[in-house]
């Protein structure tokens, strides 16, 4: 019940952002009182469940259409805990930071709260058709926040994300249908393990699912529609959109390809870790010479994701733990990155890197957060994405060793661009005079920011915080593999 | 036997400066000048632990000695692997700590002085306490995934303090170029520490040597393996060919030139290679090449530091130089002698480096030929240097006489003739170059204004050079050969010698002293400072004309044999095209041609664009909303359904709302 509950309740503040009156900061605080609650709720459930996310307060099992066995059946576990939160906190963050919206402010924040419905949904999910559901519920505002409030080149931007995006999920779900009209059940539990299905069968239902998994992470070379949305995007969509977004790819394959077509994903698996070379090395070298600060955090993230891939296709409970912990790890630093450079674009008014430069004279906050976001981004251990990287490049050394080795020049060349770009940015002399005027970030800028630094910091340190409760669950999958 | 108690005050030694970089990142602006009192007491008491910790490990104080070991769950999977955090502290480790605490604690005294005017002084007492902590840390690790925790933020502080005055951009590409190319090296350790793991199941140094032993991994791999872990030494300490950042990493203040070269970041591949010794003894094709890497690199770079004139950085290439004495050491077996050689280097190098600072501090030139007749002006500045230069050229009874002498005879004793022939030859270029900076520097005429002028630096700076000078002298003395017949002979070998040490006979023979070898290099040494004497005292203008010749030769040493020329076209150059080239394929091909084109044939028209926009999403949302009714209407409609009919009709008309607009 605590699930179902934690899982609407954005959906109360999108009504309750449609009869406000449309005065800026009654709406803000409004929108900040109901993000908080899920928020609340989840960190309750880390405390009072954590090491038993199975219990049945958390679950609901309910026939929906029971001549095809499709139900709506939520519960928690460790796999989509991390990502249950960390969408809460996010659109929270997000919240914050949208401060750059002014325009039509309700809309924008209950497109955020029902993009949130849709994100808690997925994690939550134990049905393959309700998955989809919630899958799709995120597209739809996303498709408007980008599309509506994004900048000039907003509109093509956000109907190729659709397109590219829907048609992916929909060959998704072609493989979905298939896989529960054959095993006679949606029920991600019964269908554990490939239900009664053979290896051929899986094989062909796994292709079209992974496919249009894979499409959503993105993995090159299926990745152009990212570049423009995430670019064109406002600096609170793009909290959301880089966060949590390519994590419903990640997280469909680790959650559903894996435990439940273990034989038909088995033939895929050195390709997805090739995937996950490919996007570490590709993407750092796209991003190495980008001229737009914002199209370099994109690649950087489209670099990152190849390590929950590679950490995924391991079939190891290192690789595994390593790309579950990634997802969270990608989706903070990621936002952090993606807030700081929105706060240094509407301070200098520019994203090219070549016009920027000495900015941590002049805001050494926010150019010491900024170095923090790419450390973590270069896998700097103290910092969370560490702990996922070396997981999922040791996990996924053990199975593929070509790819291990391939994967861990991502540590020199993550080093290289992101570098490259600190030095230019935030180092050096400070290239425009106008620079010399702007203030370094104020209260409610850095109340966005501080929180995932802190956390950045606070799991690399002790990721076991989080380890722990993924931990079993990941033992489930590797025994619907094993057997 | 350990107490809780005892646990708590090792685990205090990084901590505390840890604790200590916490407090100034939040309040350094708010302290200001007093930061650094702030951060002396805490190094202090990091101090007195680590010396209470040496003297129990020695079996001194408290309880009968011997290793001290504790860890805690970082990450536990159970049967997938376990990574545990923990402490582990030998002869060698208590040795290190005592060492890097003690250096830290001089420099962060001298830099109270150097760094006055500075106006991120709490910052840059903030990040030289995180070096510390992660020196410390690194030092204390048991197992390779801690130390690569620490290794990397080694590397991360140093980038910050290189790149310090990140206003100047020669640091900014200074400090990138350090951690860029000490990432190369990173790499191959990581790769070296996940080969590890899937042959033997654990990353713990103890585990992996008796894993190896027992024949887990077979010769090649774990050759591989092991000159992998020695890439990465060769990254941390600027060996060849990864030696290229040093030099240039002198744009960082002074101060941080005296931490990372004697106590931190580059003793940390020494440190490494040490730490793993009895993994690399099963391995003799990893040993030789660690001892002809080590040798090539320290004469490479000695004749390196010939020619140069920026004081800075003759005593960058002697540190790189003095690098390689240690790892050619610990590659011929001369264990404790490398060792014995990194304890002494860092009180003569930290000092180096702080008379330098002294003299850049006086004159604000760090150009020798600008010097000149510094002697008369700064007097404790030049009898400090000349100190720290006679101990660095291995002059008896020096230290740097003793641990020089047991490297050279532990090269001449395992047979390694050629390495011995190039250590004896590099003796006499260091004892030329250092003596030639020092007289450039203090004796003949002042060349300059400044020089003119200049005067010795404040008591806060001189006091920690004066208690360096004394170490110069006599921190030797407890590693003296016992034939010798000193009353400490023999003290330090004994002491850092691994207690776990699978093949110690093997690896560790007691150094002995030989009156015939030491005489030798003492002569070498004495050549060097004489030639010296000649060329830039008695005839600087012989030495004049003699370099105006020489011009090709001295080209060719001054840019560090070409090499960062061949990385700028090899590597740099090349990177930065490749990254051009991908971008474009990225732009035009893959995003333009491929998917724009589909994009462009989909939505030429401007109307069925703007249909897809708005009205699209809605008929889609419609769709979906319908698909949902008419499943239920057939199935049969019951409370579950109305209420996702319900809710789907509430996200529609919210969507259909932000549509409008």
């Amino acid at each position: 019940m605590i699930t179902t509950i934690t899982i609407f309740i954005p959906l109360l503040g999108a009504v309750l952002m449609l009869l406000l009156p449309d005065e800026e900061r009654l709406v803000r605080y409004a929108a900040l009182g109901v993000a908080a609650v899920p928020l609340l709720l989840t960190v309750y459930i880390y405390f009072a469940f954590g090491s038993n996310l199975g219990a049945s307060a958390l679950s609901q099992d309910f026939n929906w259409i029971a001549s095809l066995n499709i139900g709506y059946r939520v519960g928690l576990d460790g796999l989509g805990f991390g990502m249950f939160f960390l969408s809460a906190l996010l659109v929270l963050i997000a919240i914050v930071a949208s401060w750059d919206v002014h325009r039509n402010l309700r809309q924008y924040l209950a497109m955020l709260f029902v993009a949130e419905v849709g994100m808690l949904g997925v994690f939550a999910a134990q049905d393959l058709v309700l998955f989809y559901v919630f899958f799709e519920i995120t597209l739809i505002p996303m498709y408007l926040l980008v599309g509506i409030w994004g900048d000039e080149n907003r509109r093509p931007a956000a109907i190729k994300f659709f397109i590219y995006t829907f048609m992916g999920s929909t060959i998704m779900l072609t493989g979905f249908l298939a896989f529960g009209i054959l095993a006679k059940s949606f029920s991600m539990d019964a269908l554990t393990a490939g239900g009664s299905l053979g290896r051929t069968a899986q094989i062909a239902i796994a292709a079209p699912i992974l496919f249009g998994l894979l499409i959503k992470v993105p993995a090159v070379p299926f990745h152009s529609w990212l570049l423009d949305v995430y670019v064109s995007s406002p600096t609170s969509t793009n909290v959301v959109l880089s966060g949590i977004l390519p994590k419903l790819g990640t997280y469909g394959i680790i959650r559903i390809a894996i435990p439940l077509l273990p034989q038909g994903v088995e033939p895929f698996l050195p390709y997805i870790a090739i995937f996950g070379v490919i996007n570490i090395i590709y993407g750092a070298f796209v991003a190495f010479m980008q001229p737009d600060l914002k199209a370099l955090v994109a690649y950087s993230s489209i670099a990152t994701l190849g390590f929950i891939l590679l950490g995924a296709a391991s079939g190891n409970a290192l690789g595994l733990n390593g790309a579950v912990f990634g997802q969270v790890a990608h989706g903070l630093y990621s936002a952090l990155l993606f807030i700081l450079v929105g706060i240094i674009a509407a301070r200098t008014g520019t994203r090219r890197i070549s016009e920027l430069g000495g900015l941590v004279g002049r805001m050494p906050w926010v150019g010491g957060l900024l170095a923090l976001g790419a450390l973590a981004a270069m896998g700097l251990p103290g910092l969370a994405v560490f702990a996922s990287e070396f997981m999922s490049v040791m996990g996924g050394y053990t199975t593929f060793p070509v790819q291990g080795v391939l994967a861990s020049l991502g540590i020199i060349f993550s080093a290289v661009y992101l570098l490259h770009m600190l030095a230019r940015t935030i180092f050096g002399p400070i290239k425009n005079p106008a620079y010399e005027e702007i203030t370094d970030a104020g209260p409610v800028e850095m109340a966005a920011v501080v929180p995932l630094a802190v956390l950045l910091v606070v799991l690399g340190f002790a990721p076991e915080l989080l380890v722990s409760i993924q931990r079993p669950a990941v033992e489930l999958i590797l025994s619907a593999v094993g057997g | 036997m350990q107490s809780v108690g005892q646990q708590l005050i090792i685990a205090a030694i990084p901590g505390i400066p840890l604790l200590t970089f916490l407090a100034l990142v939040l309040f350094g602006r708010l302290l200001q000048e007093n930061a650094q009192y702030v951060a002396i007491l805490g190094i202090t008491i990091s101090l007195v632990f680590s010396v209470f910790t040496l003297l129990s490990v020695a079996g001194i104080f408290g309880g009968g000695g011997g290793p001290i070991s504790f860890a805690v769950n970082w990450i536990d999977l159970g049967p997938g692997g376990s990574f545990p955090m923990g402490i582990y502290i030998d002869g060698l480790a208590a040795m290190m700590i005592v060492v890097v605490c003690f250096v830290s604690l001089m420099i962060q005294l001298y830099s109270g002085g150097f760094m006055a005017d500075d106006a991120r002084f709490g910052w840059y007492y903030a990040v030289i306490n995180l070096f510390t902590a992660s020196m410390l840390g690194l030092v204390l690790a048991p197992n390779f995934i801690e130390l690569y925790i620490f290794w990397e933020l080694v590397g991360l502080c140093s980038y910050l303090l290189i790149g310090h005055w990140s206003e100047r951009p020669k640091a900014t590409l200074a400090a990138k170029k350090a951690f860029i190319v000490t990432r190369v090296g990173d790499m191959a350790l990581f790769v070296s520490i996940i080969i590890f793991w899937r042959e033997t199941g654990t990353t713990s140094f103890s585990g992996i040597s008796q894993a190896a032993q027992a024949g887990f991994m077979g010769d090649s791999l774990l050759t591989t393996a092991l000159i992998l872990v020695f890439i990465g030494a060769c990254g941390k300490s600027a060996q060849f060919p990864l030696h290229v950042w040093l030099p240039d990493a002198m744009e960082g203040p002074t101060p941080v030139s005296a931490l990372i070269h004697a106590a931190t970041m580059v003793a940390a591949g020494v440190y490494l290679v040490a730490r793993t010794y009895d993994i690399f003894v099963q391995s003799p094709t990893a040993m030789l090449v660690v001892a002809y890497i080590g040798g090539f690199t320290a004469l490479m770079a000695a004749t390196m530091a010939l020619v140069k004139k920026d004081i800075k950085r003759v005593i960058a290439y002697s540190t790189i130089s003095q690098l390689g004495y240690m790892m050619m050491a610990l590659g011929v077996g001369a264990f404790s002698g490398g060792l014995f050689h990194l304890y002494n280097h860092a009180f003569f190098k930290a000092l180096l480096f702080l008379g330098a600072g002294a003299v850049i501090y006086a004159m604000n030139s760090y150009n020798l030929t600008e010097m000149g007749g510094l002697r008369r002006r700064m007097p404790i500045t030049f009898w400090t240097m000349v100190i720290a230069g006679l101990s660095l050229s291995g002059i008896f009874p020096l230290s740097g006489f003793w641990s020089k002498d047991a490297i050279l005879a532990g090269a001449f004793d395992e047979h390694f003739y050629v390495l011995y022939g190039m250590g004896l030859l590099t003796v006499l270029f260091t004892a030329f170059y250092i003596f030639r900076a020092i007289f450039m520097a203090f004796t003949g005429e002042p060349r300059s204004e400044a020089a003119r002028v200049a005067v010795d630096p404040p008591g806060i700076m001189t006091i920690p050079m004066v208690i360096l000078a004394v170490l110069s002298v006599v921190s030797g003395w407890i590693g003296i050969p016992k034939d010798f017949g000193m009353p400490l002979g023999g003290v330090f070998e004994s002491f850092v010698a691994p207690s776990n040490f699978a093949q110690r006979e093997l690896a560790i023979k007691a150094p002995t002293f030989d009156y015939v070898l030491g005489g030798i290099s003492l002569i070498m040494a004495l050549a060097g400072i004489g030639l010296a004497y000649v060329l830039f005292v008695r005839r600087p203008n012989f030495a004049r004309t003699l370099m105006g010749r020489l011009v090709r030769p001295r080209a060719f040493l001054d840019r560090g044999w070409y090499i960062d020329a061949l990385y700028e076209v090899v590597f740099v150059r090349s990177v930065k095209r490749i990254g051009i080239l991908v971008r474009e394929f990225d732009w035009r091909i893959l995003s333009g041609l491929l998917v724009g084109g589909f994009g462009h044939g989909v939505f030429r028209s401007g109307d069925r664009l703007k249909t897809l926009q708005s009205g699209g999403v809605q008929t889609y949302a419609l769709f979906f909303l319908l698909g949902v009714l008419v499943i239920g209407v057939i199935v049969g409609a019951d409370t579950l359904l109305m209420m996702v009919a319900l809710i789907a009709v509430v996200i529609i008309a919210i969507v259909a709302w932000g549509v409008r607009l």
